[in-house]
């Protein structure tokens, strides 16, 4: 039986198991590079690139690395050295005419020796002084360009270094340090993503939730993919599983008492997913606007789907928006509107208890009881905004209304995946408590520092 | 899909937690660590967890895996971290998790510790999950030299369940083809048995597939049993 290989590519997905020369074919293909490693049975996992390991372990494929995989790198090895050295000494062994032959071969040998060597030296000093160069980038260099909002200069200096630092960051394996914050702050003015980085750099480990590509590219597929469904989550007939439509649901006072490390300034992984996706709607809208007419492309849920996008990035810019009034204009298309995300965005933007109790209302349109439970908990974390924010000790109507959602309240929202428990936990105590309202929040926040329960 | 776990022969009791569910194409295994009080503690909690997110979620989708997988663990992690909290003597318990999720014609594996996934196919073994040991991530460069205090076994973990507030999961996926078979196991296992003759036992029992578990926790236990062991196989069949 032939011997089998396995390929893992950014120790994430696997190519194979395979025989040599499927490898060769899949190469061929692109299934895989040189920075990925491979591993045969019982055997450990070594880097293409780390041509000595792979002699050792395993010799079969080291050939092919040098013949497929180091082509056109210029890459020497021994075996060449080995041939050269024994056609040398066939041609000593010859006749006379043979023998000043071979001197001439052995003086040219000589002087490309010590070409090679001279070769060598110098390639040496430029690997060093390359060394140096790779040594001397900081992050800090960059934040000179951000102060002087030197967007171009910042853009041309990742340009320039991208390949440095996208090794770097991969080699690290850390997903909030170094480079990454610069990396995310030059993706997400751009198209969300970087050549040669895999995407759960970008979005890093807080967000755990979030989909792992947020990039332009992946938002224009879900939105073209799915224009079919947007209805059924809009029109309350289905809570879609599919990222564009718990991307509908974030809540942005969850997000907002959130930290987020490895980003540079206010921004964070949930804003730049808001922005590409909301770039990415607007190019799918400029296609279907030349395929149909308006109202029916708009008809199956566009300027809804556009007007809560435009809602959950102005709120995550730290706005207080006190009524909905206040909302950016195109998502005044959510004001008497009866979608989903309307009642949604009315619960996010009512700034005290009469606000919220009237767009509760709108609940009781609610199609079936998994809408019913969800808008209700949506409604209850709303509630809870308004009564951590209250002074002194919490209005009856108030408490009273919390006492009945109480048992509603889950310590998850299962669509999003958002986790709640710090709400929860600050929920179940507000409800029982009778001191003033901050004091229960001041102790709450030291159960929970991560999370900033005032927001 | 089939599973068992064991003692060994020289724990007090047993820190490894097993579940598995063959119609839902779900199954993990978990190490309490080693040492640690709680150890079995946490190790249930995870897979327990993990378990009731699984239950309680709708059909996932491909695109979906990953997030749900990473941020079930993330909750269970912080769990974890507050119960120890509140129960003092349980303290900085931990456990390994290695997760996986069959859907569609692909396996989601999601790794912490040291737990493995290997992989079986036409008499070869793979180890699918890399450890997240002191030693291999020293060898990676991912850990330097001066972080790593002086005395630290090369096989401590450096990620784990438990361990901190933030944990880094592991997300690896790979196509399923008729004839493969992965093993999960904790290091009861490994720790004892040699790759190789955890190949060779498979390779001369693939017929009585039922049997295999406790064919390779028998193995451990001869070569001395030093930790829990248990063992989950899945088998693709065309």
């Amino acid at each position: 039986m032939a011997k089998l290989y396995l390929v893992r590519r950014n120790l994430e997905t696997f190519a194979g198991p395979m025989t040599l020369v499927e490898m060769q074919e899949a190469y061929k293909h692109m299934q895989f590079g040189l920075q990925d490693e491979v591993a045969g049975h019982c055997g450990p996992w070594v880097t293409f690139e780390n041509l000595e390991r792979i002699k050792k372990q395993y010799p079969e494929v080291a050939r092919i690395v040098h013949e497929e995989m180091m082509a056109g790198w210029n890459v020497n090895s021994d075996s060449e050295g080995k041939l050269i050295n024994e056609d040398t000494k066939r041609l000593a062994i010859k006749s006379v005419r043979g023998v000043s032959l071979a001197v001439f071969f052995l003086v040219v040998a000589v002087v490309a020796f010590i070409a090679a060597l001279y070769m060598a030296s110098a390639g040496k000093t430029a690997v060093k002084a390359k060394e140096q160069q790779e040594s001397a980038l900081r992050p800090r260099d960059l934040d000179g360009m951000l102060e002087r909002r030197d967007s171009a200069g910042f853009d041309r200096y990742i340009e320039l270094h991208r390949g440095e630092l996208v090794a770097q960051v991969s080699q690290r394996q850390t997903l909030d340090e170094g480079w990454l914050p610069y990396l995310r702050h030059f993706a997400f003015a751009h198209e969300g993503q970087i050549v040669g980085l895999n995407p759960k750099y970008l979005r890093g480990s807080a967000a755990a939730a979030t989909p792992v590509d947020c990039s332009l590219q992946i938002w224009r597929r879900r939105w073209r993919s799915s224009s079919n469904d947007w209805n059924d989550l809009l029109l309350g007939h289905e809570l879609v599983r599919a990222h564009w439509a718990r991307l509908m649901a974030w809540d942005p006072y969850w997000i907002k008492r959130r930290e987020h490390t490895g980003w540079i300034g206010t921004q964070n992984y949930y804003a730049a997913c808001l922005s590409m996706a909301d770039k990415a709607l607007t190019e799918v809208g400029a296609d279907l606007v030349k395929v149909m007419p308006t109202e029916e492309w708009d008809q199956l849920g566009y300027a809804r789907l556009k007007a809560r996008l435009a809602w959950l990035q102005a709120s995550l810019k730290g706005t207080t928006v006190a009524a909905i009034a206040a909302i950016p204009e195109a998502a005044r298309v959510l004001v008497n509107d009866s979608s989903s995300v309307a009642l949604w965005t009315c619960f996010e933007a009512a700034a005290d208890l009469s606000a919220l109790t009237r767009c509760r209302r709108g609940l009781s349109g609610a199609k079936d009881t998994t809408w019913q439970a969800y808008n209700d908990e949506r409604y209850g974390w709303n509630l809870l905004r308004l009564a951590a924010s209250t002074h002194g000790t919490l209005p009856a109507d108030m408490r009273g209304l919390m006492l009945q959602l109480g048992p509603k309240i889950n310590k998850e929202d299962h669509f999003t995946r958002f986790d709640y428990r710090p709400e929860a936990s600050l929920f179940l105590v507000l409800t029982r408590s009778n001191i003033p309202a901050e004091k229960v929040v001041e102790k709450a926040q030291t159960e929970f520092p991560s999370v900033k329960l005032s927001h | 899909m089939i599973g068992a776990t064991d003692i060994g022969r020289r724990r007090k009791n047993n820190q490894d937690s097993l579940y598995y569910d063959e119609l839902a194409s779900f199954g993990m295994v978990a190490d309490g660590i080693g040492g640690r009080k709680g150890g079995d503690i946490a190790s249930s909690m995870a897979v327990n967890g993990l378990r009731k997110a699984f239950m309680n979620s709708d059909r996932i989708r491909h695109e979906e895996v990953g997030p749900f997988l990473t941020s079930s663990i993330d909750r269970m992690n912080a769990e974890i971290l507050e119960r120890g909290r509140r129960e003092q003597e349980i303290l900085g318990m931990g456990t390994t998790l290695n997760c996986l999720m069959f859907v569609g014609e692909k396996l989601h594996i999601a790794h912490v510790g040291d737990s493995r996934t290997y992989l079986y196919y036409k008499k070869h073994l793979f180890q699918l999950t890399l450890d997240h040991s002191v030693g291999n991530f020293l060898e990676r460069g991912w850990l330097p030299k001066s972080a790593v205090q002086t005395g630290a076994k090369e096989g401590a973990l450096v990620r784990a369940m438990g361990l901190g507030e933030r944990i880094d999961v592991d997300i690896y996926e790979i196509l399923l083809k008729p004839g493969q078979m992965f093993l999960t196991c904790s290091d009861g296992l490994t720790g004892m048995v040699e790759d190789r003759r955890i190949a060779q036992i498979i390779t001369e029992n693939l017929d009585q597939f039922e049997s295999l578990p406790k064919l390779l926790i028998d193995a451990a236990n001869s070569s001395g049993g030093k930790d829990n062991i248990t063992v989950l196989l899945s088998h693709v069949r065309g």
